[in-house]
């Protein structure tokens, strides 16, 4: 199976899931007691944060592969993590702010989670600008590396920013609990496996597309 | 009042994600002109050589 069958299959249960998270989201979650209609944006925004998560978790790898094997590939999945992470991570900002309008009454406040998360989105948005910059092909490659590998350190440290630190963005999953009731968990399970296949089948297109310029780059413009 | 953020934050998400993926088909459109371009100028390399 090629990585664009592969990311068809992905792209195609995703398409399948997505609907029936939103339908869940909409017909079958209760209606938060205190917020209201508006906590139904946090099914798609945790599965956002936790996807970005996921993307910056595998960029992290990929700069470790690439700086012990040096080879394309890597660079390749590097590329594609950090551009899904920082799509997913603008995402996860403007949601937050869209629904910590009506429950803080402001867009948005220097907590720490959020501020943290503002710090992960800088590091990444200028890993692809540094990627844009770059005309050398190695360098280029080794600078992402190392900034994917040390801008990692940042994703424990939003986790943990609203259990370590006074902050009022609430925290959901604890260690000996998680604060929801038995559909809401439900649901939030759902868009979390919808948004993950997605992820995966955005991922894998993002690679092979990767990949594919890279091969007629090289082709176009031969090294000597 | 919530309901209007609710509606715009999915309409967020859902611009947000559709205009990433129509940014990667519009790439893929560009790669497949770039990789047609290159098997034309290989075969006039063929024919001529």
């Amino acid at each position: 199976m090629t990585l664009t069958n592969r990311s068809s299959l992905f792209a195609g249960a995703a398409a399948l899931l997505m609907p029936v998270a939103i339908g869940m989201i909409f017909f079958y979650a209760p209606l938060e007691k205190t917020m209201g209609s508006v906590q139904k944006i946090f099914y798609f925004h945790l599965p956002l944060a936790f996807s970005a998560f996921l993307s910056f978790f595998v960029a992290f790898v990929a700069g470790i592969m690439y700086l012990r094997t040096r080879r394309q590939v890597w660079d390749a999945r590097l590329a594609a993590s950090v551009e899904i992470g920082v799509v997913f991570t603008t995402l996860v900002l403007i949601t937050g702010s869209l629904w910590g309008k009506p429950i803080w009454n402001t867009y948005w406040t220097w907590d720490p989670r959020l501020t943290t998360s503002l710090i992960l989105w800088f590091i990444y948005a200028s890993c692809l600008i540094l990627r844009s910059a770059v005309e050398e092909e190695g360098k280029r490659a080794t600078y992402c590396a190392v900034m994917a590998i040390v801008g990692f350190v940042d994703v424990p440290i939003v986790f943990f920013s609203a259990r370590l630190w006074r902050s009022i963005h609430p925290v959901v999953i604890r260690s000996d609990s998680v604060g929801l009731e038995s559909s809401m968990l439900i649901t939030l399970l759902v868009s979390m496996l919808a948004m993950l296949a997605f992820w995966i089948g955005l991922y894998k297109f993002r690679v092979s597309l990767q990949l594919q310029e890279a091969a007629a780059n090289e082709l176009l413009n031969p090294k000597d | 009042m919530k309901d209007t953020f609710l509606i715009i934050a999915y309409m967020a998400i859902w611009l947000g994600l559709s205009g990433y993926i129509a940014t990667l088909a519009h790439r893929q459109k560009k790669l497949s002109l770039r990789i047609e371009l290159l098997s034309k100028r290989l075969n006039t390399e063929k024919e001529s050589s």
